[in-house]
């Protein structure tokens, strides 16, 4: 809300044709540059917040009540409030200075899309830069609509994705019950996903535990066996080291284990298991079905 | 010095390094703003040092300087000490 305010205020100066603003901080007073095209840029783009952050307060650094980093990047976002330049909502700022770093990388790497939109939403001819303020590019930037060239470069060339796409494929989704390829996931899915991830590997770490409890004998210890002179390892049938960094030993190590275990069933049905199957003869290999109700 | 009145004791960490220990905010925002402006500009063993020092006060930073210099002599050691540091940061502080 604060910001909101700050930035229609930072419209109103910037109409009434002032060069600077001024904002509280902490109870103090700052003053600095409202075009924000006559900050340091070049500090912002490189990085080098301290100094962007120095050369904006010039002298007035020394009555400020800045210690902690955190103190120096509260700042630096009230700063860019002050002048207009405020993230969306749904984006909170990162690092420093609001959304300014943002708008800085718009118009250094994506000027053309920029120059497309601002010419095709507004009407407006970004060739010649002085026909708006950085603020007001910002102003319209943000509200740009989702099939603006802009935020298709910003996302690897594809239109994001709208509301309506976003429902339409999970309609698709619930029919062929997988994962519709290329829909972004919902905050909601990411935070089902990794719930579920988490109570894996907690159970995974709980059977690890308690694998190595029996694999050591201590369950025997505990139930008072005498254990002396006996070796305990790891048990039979865990998997070799190998097994477990390489998933094709692991599979065909489970191949080979099945078909054992597939010859063992054929040896055991050729050598003729003679137990009687209630219902089932043998000689017709059918199931019978008198008294069983459904003859 | 940063503003530690406000911070409570499990809110810092101890670097223990060769019979030494430094006591510093574990929070990332809460470190002296100057840790950061100064790794910003490359100076790594200054910003190094305000950390350590937990301050950016020029005797602070000397007397945690003359500090590791006590256990830590040639260059290397110091590589060695900045090195771990930098791994115990990754592994202990937030922000």
């Amino acid at each position: 809300m604060a910001a909101r305010a700050a930035a229609s205020n930072a419209a109103a100066l910037e109409a009434a044709g002032a060069t600077q603003v001024t904002f509280d901080f902490r109870g103090a007073a700052v003053t600095i540059p409202l075009d924000i095209a006559a900050w340091p840029l070049d500090a912002i783009r490189a990085g080098k917040t301290g100094r962007a952050i120095m050369a904006l307060l010039g002298d007035q650094r020394a009555t400020l009540p800045l210690k902690t980093r955190d103190d120096a990047l509260e700042l630096s976002h009230r700063m860019a409030d002050a002048c207009g330049i405020t993230p969306l909502p749904e984006s909170p700022a990162k690092g420093a200075f609001g959304a300014v770093p943002t708008l800085i990388d718009i118009i250094d790497s994506y000027r053309d899309d920029l120059e497309a939109d601002l010419r095709r939403f507004y009407g407006i001819d970004y060739r010649d830069p002085t026909m708006c303020t950085l603020r007001q590019v910002w102003v319209y930037v943000r509200r740009l609509p989702v099939d603006a060239a802009l935020l298709a470069a910003r996302n690897g060339g594809q239109p994001p994705w709208t509301r309506d796409q976003i429902i339409a494929a999970r309609q698709i989704e619930l029919w062929t019950r997988k994962h519709y390829e290329g829909r972004p996931w919902s905050k909601e899915e990411v935070d089902a996903i990794m719930a579920a991830k988490k109570a894996t590997d907690e159970g995974l770490d709980k059977l690890k535990d308690r694998e190595a409890y029996y694999a050591s004998g201590q369950n025997m210890r505990d139930a008072g066996v005498d254990t002396t002179g006996m070796t305990f390892g790891p048990p039979p049938n865990s998997r070799t080291q190998q097994q477990k960094e390489d998933p094709v030993g692991s599979a065909l190590a489970v191949a080979m284990k099945n078909a054992s275990r597939s010859q063992q069933h054929r040896r055991r049905a050729s050598h003729g298991n003679q137990q009687q199957v209630p219902g089932f003869n043998r000689n017709t290999g059918r199931w019978d079905t008198r008294g069983s109700g459904w003859g | 010095m940063a503003d530690e009145a406000a911070l409570a004791p499990e809110d810092f960490l101890t670097f223990a390094w060769r019979d030494l220990e430094f006591s510093f905010p574990k929070d990332r925002g809460q470190w002296d703003m100057n840790v950061q402006f100064e790794m910003e500009e490359g100076r790594r063993n200054r910003g190094t040092l305000m950390l350590i020092a937990n301050s950016a006060d020029p005797e602070d930073m000397q007397a945690a300087k003359a500090k590791v210099y006590s256990v830590a002599r040639t260059a290397k050691d110091w590589d060695d000490f900045t090195s771990d540091l930098a791994e115990f940061l990754n592994k202990n502080a937030t922000g």
